[in-house]
């Protein structure tokens, strides 16, 4: 029995069959943690959702191209690439399926007394795990509670910072923005959210640089997609990016968490 | 090749004023010759190129013609046969329209010297209203400190009155105009810029409204937001103002409402909205703007009992109670100021 934490799909249906397959994956007894981004870019989103979606051991945090999906269901918007999923004929049980994802989990490894954060894109060190848990949750009560409404306000990149202070609309979109899109971070943990590289540009750095000092000791683990370019190179064993660009011809990754042993297939 | 320094930066300099940035003109070249050379090419529709070393504008002499409305509706010509002069004869005034060789000559076939005397804008040629941007550009060169008090002379007059008249400024497009404005603003006198086009009718369709004019500040955001603020904020709302100019703008309309505002439930509504402790350094700029110099005291204490609030106490409670309990904190911090 293992629990595996798999990085981002994107559509990549059969890479998502040849990893399980490899991991030798066991619906009686595993249980599987998407890192979020399961559709668009690749070649079959609605394949990936409908596989995910038939099996319960199977779930996912949500990340910006999910959330970008619900949107377009939510508007009836068939176009681009997700069109063929927005159409679907079960495209409504997809989005209840979908929304009802969390922002994030939590997963406690009794027999190792480890702990694992599992988010999109990380955690920004301003948070404790108690406060991003709390904020992760009011976001997706406020999208399960009027989805029409959160679902139109959560564009943009204003505010670029998180304050205490932020209500409504703001706060909603600044918490999506940390777990669903971050990547680099300056100054009072402001968001760069137009730099989608592996550099940084001027007074920014990546956001687990932040966070390593005051994590080493701990036995916390952030684990994380959304960042194809960086390949999973965090430089330090407490951040797991698992985003290995498998729909840009890269890798598709699963974590295995009683080991932290990493399973590959190739596109 | 021959080349040639060209515009602004040889009037400037025979103004006695160090230029900002020079350009060159290049005869006699093709854009491959000039590849060959190490020169990166930057424009989509004529040929400029930056220089390897010095990153200044090196441009192929061109002739241009009008093939439609507007600035759009344009068509260059270049071939290595285009002459300097062709090429000094399509620029808008006789100021701009001087040229100087690498041995310091000075090339000047419409006397643009003698008009830097008299200090006068004077069109180059009768080709001046195929360009409508430049009764624009007119304007925003008053608002240099070096140009500010040259006048126009009379028969090019007639060309801004048949531009003005004809619709053509419609066709600019929206970020064309906001360059010019942006760059107005940049300069010492910004207010030329804004005199000039309420004195010579350029207003429609950009800056519909402009009544009155102020442009007082010490950023190009806070002259903005100025202008505006004397025009009741509804100036040039077609323009694609960047954020930050919009923000400024905003947030000196939030103070002024503010100071103007009688009731007082509605005043710690306004000083919420405000946003302070996340706009530090924008309200202090505000604060300290001339409209508003009579009310600082005031605002000051408003300034710094804000940015003494302790929100750290919102951290540990629920998302839906923050609003409220942001609104005590604030109504505990103001009580005695508003």
């Amino acid at each position: 029995m293992s629990t595996y934490v798999i990085g981002d799909v994107h559509g990549c249906f059969s890479q998502l069959l040849k990893l399980l397959d490899k991991i030798s994956y066991n619906a009686q007894e595993d249980k599987i943690i998407l890192t979020g981004d399961l559709v668009n870019r690749g070649p079959d989103s609605l394949a990936v959702l409908n596989y995910c979606m038939a099996d319960s051991n199977i779930t996912s945090v949500l990340g910006n191209h999910d959330l970008y999906l619900l949107y377009l269901i939510n508007t009836n918007q068939a176009k681009g690439e997700l069109k063929k999923v927005v159409e679907a004929e079960n495209s409504s049980e997809i989005f209840e399926w979908l929304i009802k994802r969390p922002m994030l989990i939590q997963i406690s490894d009794q027999s190792t007394q480890k702990e694992f954060i599992v988010t999109h894109a990380g955690i920004p060190e301003i948070w404790s795990i108690e406060k991003a848990v709390h904020l992760a949750e009011e976001v997706s009560k406020a999208l399960n509670t009027d989805p029409s409404k959160i679902l139109k306000v959560i564009w943009g990149n204003d505010p670029n910072s998180w304050d205490e202070c932020l209500t409504d609309d703001d706060r909603y979109r600044v918490v999506i923005n940390y777990m669903t899109r971050m990547r680099f971070l300056g100054n009072s943990a402001s968001l760069d959210l137009k730099n989608t590289s592996t550099k940084a540009s001027a007074g920014f750095k990546p956001w687990f640089e932040y966070a390593s000092e005051s994590y080493k000791q701990k036995n916390q683990f952030y684990v994380f997609g959304h960042w194809a370019s960086l390949n999973g190179q965090t430089n330090n064993p407490h951040f797991i990016g698992l985003d290995t660009g498998c729909v840009w011809k890269g890798k598709l990754t699963a974590l295995r968490i009683d080991d932290l042993e990493k399973i590959s297939v190739k596109y | 090749m021959k080349i040639f320094q060209v515009g602004g930066s040889v009037r400037d300099e025979l103004l006695g004023f160090k230029p900002k940035d020079r350009d060159w003109v290049v005869v006699n070249s093709s854009p491959e010759e000039m590849e060959n050379n190490g020169f990166e090419p930057i424009g989509k529709d004529f040929p400029v190129f930056l220089h390897p070393k010095t990153n200044e504008e090196y441009a192929l002499a061109r002739t241009e013609k009008k093939s439609g409305v507007g600035y759009r509706g344009f068509r260059f010509y270049f071939d290595s046969s285009v002459t300097l002069e062709e090429d000094l004869q399509r620029r808008d005034f006789t100021i701009n329209s001087i040229a100087k060789d690498q041995n310091g000559k000075i090339i000047d076939p419409f006397k643009g010297r003698l008009d830097l005397e008299k200090k006068i804008f004077r069109h180059t040629s009768s080709a001046f209203d195929e360009d409508p941007l430049r009764v624009l550009r007119f304007a925003r060169f008053k608002s240099y400190e070096q140009l500010n008090s040259f006048n126009l002379h009379e028969e090019t007059n007639i060309y801004f009155k048949n531009i003005a008249a004809s619709n053509e400024l419609k066709e600019l497009s929206p970020e064309r105009v906001w360059m010019e404005t942006k760059k107005a603003l940049e300069n010492k006198h910004s207010e030329e810029f804004f005199k000039a086009i309420k004195k010579y009718q350029l207003t429609t369709p950009w800056f519909e409204g402009l009544k009155n004019i102020s442009c007082d500040g010490d950023i190009p955001e806070l002259k903005w937001a100025d202008i505006q603020r004397v025009n009741g904020f509804q100036l040039s709302k077609p323009l694609p103002t960047p954020k930050i100019f919009q923000k400024t703008q905003e947030s000196l309309k939030q103070v002024l409402d503010l100071i103007a505002c009688e009731n007082k439930k509605e005043r710690f509504n306004l000083v919420e909205k405000m946003n302070i402790h996340r706009n530090y350094e924008l309200f202090q700029r505000i604060y300290a703007h001339s409209s508003i110099k009579e009310h600082q005291n005031y605002l000051d204490k408003i300034f710094q009992s804000v940015m003494d609030i302790d929100f750290s106490a919102l951290s540990t409670i629920h998302g839906s109670e923050v609003s409220h309990q942001k609104q005590l904190l604030y109504y505990e911090a103001l009580k005695e100021i508003l």
